[in-house]
Order: C-alpha cells, then structure tokens, then sequence
C-alpha cells in the first residue's frame, strides 16, 4: 500500500524542529537508524512504534512494546495505539511527533507589515486611521517627533514662572523625551522579537502622537473648569477619554510590533487598558476611605477678560453653599461621606 | 495642662489650628520645674506666708482619672466657694469628664493625699470654666463676688505647679486685656502648668480671677471673677440640675458663642485696606490682630508678592484634640511685570491651589471637607470662589468654614484672600461669606507697562 505521509519533530515551543516524508506503509518511528523516521532521543527504543493503516483505512499509531510508551498529547495517559488525523500529536520518549497530512491546504502568505507601506486591511474600515500607516514614511516620523517636542516645550513655557523658563521649560521636554524613549525602544525590543525588526522610531513617533492628545486633552479639561465649575462636563470626559486614548495607544503599537488583526489588536489594548483603569480606580477608591484634612478644589485661574467668564450672583452662590451644607450634614464621620 | 491655652494660641498666629504640640508642652514643663527651686529661694514676705496660711485649706488639687486604668490623666487646680463642697476650676482641666463621663472621673485630693470624688455640675466653655462638687463640707471657701482693684494691685495666685505641691505666687494686677471677646485679666506673675483652676486673691483673701493660661515669662491670664460670679448663680441656685449630657450644653453654649461674636463682623462699617489695585476688608473687630509682609522680585523671582492677615486672639478649648472659635483672614497679592499673562497665571493659579495651611483635625471631631466651586460677579468684580465646609461630629450645628477667592481678569496682578471660620453656624457661615465677597474690589485697572 502506498502513502505519502509526513511528520514533524516538534521543539519546545511547538515549532517544527524537522520534517520527514515517509512514502511507504507500514512505517516505524525509533532511534534505531533502519526507522522510517530517526530519532535522536535517548528515551526512545531503538523501535518504538509504527504507523499503519487498519482494514478501514484509518492511520493508526502503535506502540510496539516500548520501554517509555506512546503518549496521546494534552491528556498524558499512556495509550496501546493512537488514530492519527491531521495535525494529531504524540509523545514518545521526550519527543513530541505531529502528523501531517499532505493533502491539507497551507495558510496564505502573511503579508509583511512595513511594505508595501499600507497594508491591505488598513486602507480599509473606519478604524483604518488606528493603524497610522502614514508613520511608514521616514519624513512624517521624524516630523511627528520634532513637532511634538516643540509643542510640549511650549506648553512647558507657559507653565512655568521662574528667572530661566526656557532652560526649565527644555528640562522639563527632555525628561519626557528620555521617558519616551524607554517606553518606545520596550516597544522596540518587543517587535524585534515577533517581526525580526526594531521600529523604533515609528514606536516613538506614535507615542508621541498620543502624549499630545493627552496634553492638549490636559489643558482643555482645565479651560473647561476654569469656565464651568460647576457640574463641570470636563470631569464627565476624563476617564472614558484617558481610557480611549489608551486604547489607541497599545492597539497601535501592537500595529507596528505584529501583524495581528485590527479587531483582535482592539480586544487585547481595551482589556490592557481597561485593566489598568479599574486598578487606578480601585486605588483612588481605597485611598478615598481615609480621613483628611485636605480641602479638595477647582482652582483653575485663566488668563481671560472677565467679561468673557461666565459668572453667578451672590445670590446664586449663597444658594449653592446651602446645597453644599445639605451634602456635608448627611457625610458620616470618618469616611469620604455619602454621595 | 495650664500652659497649653496660650501657648496654643500663640503657635497658631503663624499656622492656624495646629494640634496641640505636646512636647512643646512637655518642653516647657520641664523648664518651669527646673526654674522652681530658684523661685522658692527666694524669701517670702511676711505677708506672703500669712496669705498662704490663711488660705491654703481652700485651695485643692484636682486630678482627672482615667477609670478603666486609674491613672491620672490631667491635673489642675480648683477651690471651694461654699460651705457645701462647691468647687471652680477651669473648663479645661476637666474637659475629659465633660466630653466622654464614661472614661473619666475627676477627684479631689485632700492634705493627706486622699482621693474623694467630684461630680461635674456645669460648665462654661467659652470662658473656661466649670463647677464641682465634693461630697464634703469644708471649714472655709472664698466668697466668689465682683471684685474692683486697681493696676499694681498685689495679688497671690495659689495653685499646684507641676504636682510640686500647693504654692503661692506673688504678682500684680495688670489690667484687663484689651484685644479680646471676653475680658481677660493681665497678671504679672510665674504662674505654671498645674495651677489652672487657682484663685488669685488679694491679701485679704477676696478672689479675683481664676488661672488659667500664661504665655511664659511672667506673663500670666486669669479669668475675671465676675464670670465664675455668674456661673455660681446658675449652678448654687437651689433646684439646679446638673445637665445629662454635657456636650450638648457645650454645643448650645458654642452656638450661643459665635453668634455674639461674629455678629458685628463684615458689615459695611468694616475697615478697608487696598492692596494693589483691589480693596479688601481688614480688622473686622478690634479682637482681631493683622499683620502684613512683602517680598520684592528678585534675582530668581520674577514677581511680588504681599501678604495681609487677620486674626482672632481668643479661641475655645474644647478638648486636648479640638479647639475651636477663631476667626482668620488672609489676603494674598501677586503681581508681575515680567511674566505675561499666560505664565502670570500660571503662577497665580499654582498659589491658590497650593492655598494656606490646613486646618488640622481629628476624625472623631469633624468630618472630611466638602467644597464648591464657582465663578461669582458682584458689581464689576469677578472671583473665583471656592467655599470648603465640614462638619463637627459631636457638636450638632457646628461647621468649620473656608472660603477662598480668586480675583481673575488683570492680565499681570492677581489677589486672592482665604477667610477661615471654625466652630460657626452654617447661616453664620453663609452670611459672613457672602458678606465678605461683597467687600472684595478691584479699585482701578491694573498699570500696564
């Protein structure tokens, strides 16, 4: 009876180690070297089982009376004789076999994420811009980065109020840029060991990309309160915009560190994120349970005329201030109080 | 324990409300018993050991005892003023007994170091002051009556400075304090820790104010009698029942309290002081005490910055961990040339979040601070105005209050102003906060150069 089968030694991590076509059935596997198939494995009898077909057809493994026995993977019960399907794997000795069956399709080529510059799937769907495939350009990322330092320093200026504010403001941008720099060349290291190449600037052009929107988010959130202290609709926003941008953050890298799916790349960073969202809740939540003395405000003061602010009368704020007595007399003692 | 009022209060000028500072206190009781032994050899007068012997069988050591461990947990002084065993002391001395009669009991120790018990009757916290009485019928008091003498009056403070034993201290007679609610007498003398609750008496034994605080350096406070008169009247009138729960008398008597003082407070009588190109209200009575600073822009400060602060000498002891009844204002001016607007405000708003001290407080006392927010035009004046309030646990009523505001739209000046209310109603907290708002105003138009 004639066949053409092949099987594959598998290594530690599941991958083929050697692959071996056997054309003639009954077969043998051993360490003995008149095997079909030649095992260097010590723990292997020289004829440790051999592969056949029974009056069905169906392809069969059996153990030829061996010292250390055939073992069905995943269960590990030591197993007389084993069917073998496509992909089936066993267990002799310290070696894991897997049968292949030739007829089976192989997958589709997997198409390289760099080039072409945009992958097929990015050019599509409305998600599409996640992927920031224009970074691909050497020009853009080395804009992104320069552009976003300077805005980031900037923004630094204006924050600070002491004799030297450009050496503090580019003390302040460089610090950050260091804190990128390790962020993306983690991202790096990553990618270098799923797709054999750093894509370090790209990581840091897109980290980049995202710790403006967190700054520009940062500073609109304040305008917003500064404006409208009360029911500020900036307090609203906060959380499910930090959660989106984090979101964005880790699919995106994952982007360029894999090829992995867009939607799988969305499921993984919304379960990261959302992880650690609920840990910095949970925290802010514990730590709200202690007794302080600290009174906790909204003092955001903006440069802007004052005709322009919206404003209540003393009237208006007298009435507010009994609201706010009514929520301090149901507070319980020694807790953050009833909200 | 005598110590502790006003060295409190001389510590909070600087930062409000800090907790009591036990080893300060501890500090200085160890220099005043190591200064004892240099007091006493000094050789009486005459007169002096005839006071003293004529009047010691009046005055007793009062210890307040914690129950579960017997231990001594405060100790003071106190006298007899009637025949049936009534006592004066001050309301600190036993305010563990007022605040948790559960835990602590006070008694009275006899010349033989006996303890016999005393039985709380009432109190006036306000004016530091409580009455007793001891299951004791003792051969002499002093007669507690309205007494007039004149500044340089000798007088003869009796007390137990640090469980030394009873002593005598010569003084003088200095006056009425000027800058306090309820008057307070100035007496010339080394009284110390321990001695609270003792008379001081002229040398023909008539009482004329009880110890109760020293600022060290032989300055030394005394609670005019005519108080205790008519805390007497209440508690030695017959049919007089002591209360069952004393913090609910101290709660109405602290309600009572802050409403006479801060009833004249913020009204359009008050002073003004301008600052900058903004006028903001300055003492609002004369208990308050103001006091103002500058710092210049310098080499490493691009701007300026004055400071303006009021606040009131007097305060309520409530308990080791709580006092209360001060008022403080604190106004705050920055201008810069240099910075431009946008890093102007950044400053600006860095010092207002940043704000003054915190109120210090303990979990069983007071709750946590709530507060709000809002943007609020009076006339032509913006601020931003924040109003802070918590709650006092034990004291139904009672709030602490802190208002900040910001005055927002000159380009290179900013002022805000913190005004801090504890142990205030809420409507006393309403009206002087929006009392107050009122009366911040931007005079003129910042110069721009």
């Amino acid at each position: 009876m004639s066949d053409r089968l092949i099987f594959e030694v598998l290594d530690g991590h599941a991958r083929v180690a050697s692959r071996t076509h056997v054309d003639e059935l009954p077969a043998t596997i051993g360490r003995g070297f008149d095997n079909s198939v030649v095992l260097d494995d010590p723990y292997v009898c020289p004829t440790h089982v051999r592969i056949d077909r029974t009056e069905t057809g169906e392809l069969v493994v059996e153990d030829v009376g061996s010292v250390n026995g055939l073992y069905a993977t995943g269960d590990n019960a030591r197993v007389a004789q084993l069917p073998l399907r496509h992909g089936t794997r066993f267990r002799i000795g310290r070696t894991v076999v897997r049968y292949h069956d030739p007829r089976e399709p192989v997958p589709p080529t997997l198409v390289e994420a760099v080039r072409p510059a945009a992958p097929p799937e990015a050019a599509s769907g409305r998600l599409a811009w996640i992927d920031c495939a224009w970074l691909a350009s050497g020009r853009a990322r080395a804009a992104v980065i320069v552009l976003s330092f300077l805005f980031l320093t900037a923004m630094d200026f204006t924050g600070v109020f002491d004799r030297s504010p450009i050496a503090k403001a580019l003390t302040l941008a460089l610090g950050f840029l260091v804190l990128l720099v390790v962020w993306a060349g983690i991202w790096a290291l990553a990618t270098r060991v799923v797709s054999q190449r750093f894509a370090f600037a790209r990581h840091l052009a897109f980290a980049w990309l995202i710790a403006v929107a967190f700054v520009i988010w940062g500073n609109l959130e304040q305008w917003m309160s500064f404006v409208a202290p009360a029911g500020s609709i900036a307090e609203l926003f906060t959380v499910p915009l930090a959660l989106v941008l984090g979101v964005v953050l880790i699919a995106g890298h994952l982007g360029i560190a894999s090829s992995m799916p867009r939607k799988r790349r969305l499921l993984t960073s919304l379960a990261v994120t959302g992880g650690v969202t609920a840990i910095v809740l949970l925290f802010g939540l514990v730590s709200s349970q202690e007794f302080t003395t600290k009174m906790d405000y909204e003092g955001q003061l903006k440069p802007m005329p004052a005709r322009f602010v919206p404003a209540e009368s003393l009237n208006e704020f007298a009435t507010d201030a009994r609201a706010l007595r009514v929520k301090v007399d149901k507070m319980k003692p020694d807790t953050a109080g009833a909200q | 324990m005598f110590l502790r009022t006003h060295q409190f209060a001389h510590v909070s000028r600087n930062s409000f409300m800090r907790p009591f500072l036990g080893h300060l206190a501890g500090v200085l009781l160890v220099l005043t018993a190591a200064s004892l032994p240099a007091a006493a050899q000094t050789a009486p007068s005459p007169t002096t050991s005839e006071v003293f012997s004529r009047f010691a069988d009046r005055v007793i050591k009062i210890h307040v005892v914690e129950t579960s461990s017997s231990a001594k947990a405060e100790l003071g002084t106190g006298f007899f003023i009637s025949a049936d065993g009534h006592v004066i002391t001050n309301y600190h001395v036993i305010s563990k007994v007022a605040n948790d009669p559960a835990r602590y009991r006070a008694d009275w120790i006899d010349a033989t170091a006996t303890a016999h018990p005393l039985h709380l009757l009432a109190v006036d916290v306000a004016r530091d002051l409580a009455i007793l009485k001891a299951d004791y019928h003792p051969a002499a008091f002093f007669t507690l009556a309205p007494a007039t003498v004149t500044q340089g009056t000798r007088l003869y403070s009796m007390g137990h400075p640090n469980d030394l034993g009873l002593s005598i201290v010569e003084g003088t007679y200095n006056g009425l304090l000027r800058y306090t609610l309820y008057p307070k007498i100035h007496f010339s003398g080394d009284i110390n820790p321990g001695m609270s609750g003792g008379p001081a008496i002229t040398q023909d034994g008539r009482v004329v104010g009880i110890n109760v605080a020293t600022e060290g350096d032989g300055i030394g406070f005394l609670v005019p009698v005519a108080n205790a008169v008519a805390l007497a009247q209440r508690a030695l009138a017959p049919g007089y029942e002591p209360p069952k729960s004393f913090l609910n008398v101290i709660g109405s008597q602290l309600l009572a309290y802050q409403d006479e003082y801060l009833a004249r407070l913020f009204t359009d009588s008050t002073p003004t002081v301008t600052l900058g190109s903004y006028r903001l209200p300055t003492q609002p009575a004369p208990f308050f005490k103001c006091w103002a600073d500058a710092t210049r822009h310098s080499a490493d400060r691009p701007y300026d910055f004055i400071s303006h602060r009021c606040s009131t000498d007097d305060y309520v002891f409530l308990s080791p961990d709580q006092s209360t009844g001060t008022v403080e204002m604190d106004h705050r001016l920055y201008t810069s040339s240099e910075l431009g607007p946008v890093r102007f405000y950044a400053l600006y708003q860095a010092r207002f979040q940043a704000g003054s001290d915190d109120m210090d407080g303990d979990p069983n006392d007071v709750t946590r601070f709530a507060c709000e927010t809002r943007n609020v035009r009076h006339d032509s004046t913006l601020v931003r105005a924040v109003l802070c309030l918590r709650r006092y646990v034990k004291f139904a009523g009672l709030y602490d209050a802190v208002l900040k505001a910001a005055v927002i739209g000159q380009p290179n000046s900013g002022l805000f102003t913190t005004l801090t209310l504890s142990g205030v109603s809420f409507e006393n907290a309403e009206r002087l906060s929006t009392r107050y708002l009122a009366q911040i105003a931007v005079t003129s138009a910042a110069p721009s150069r």
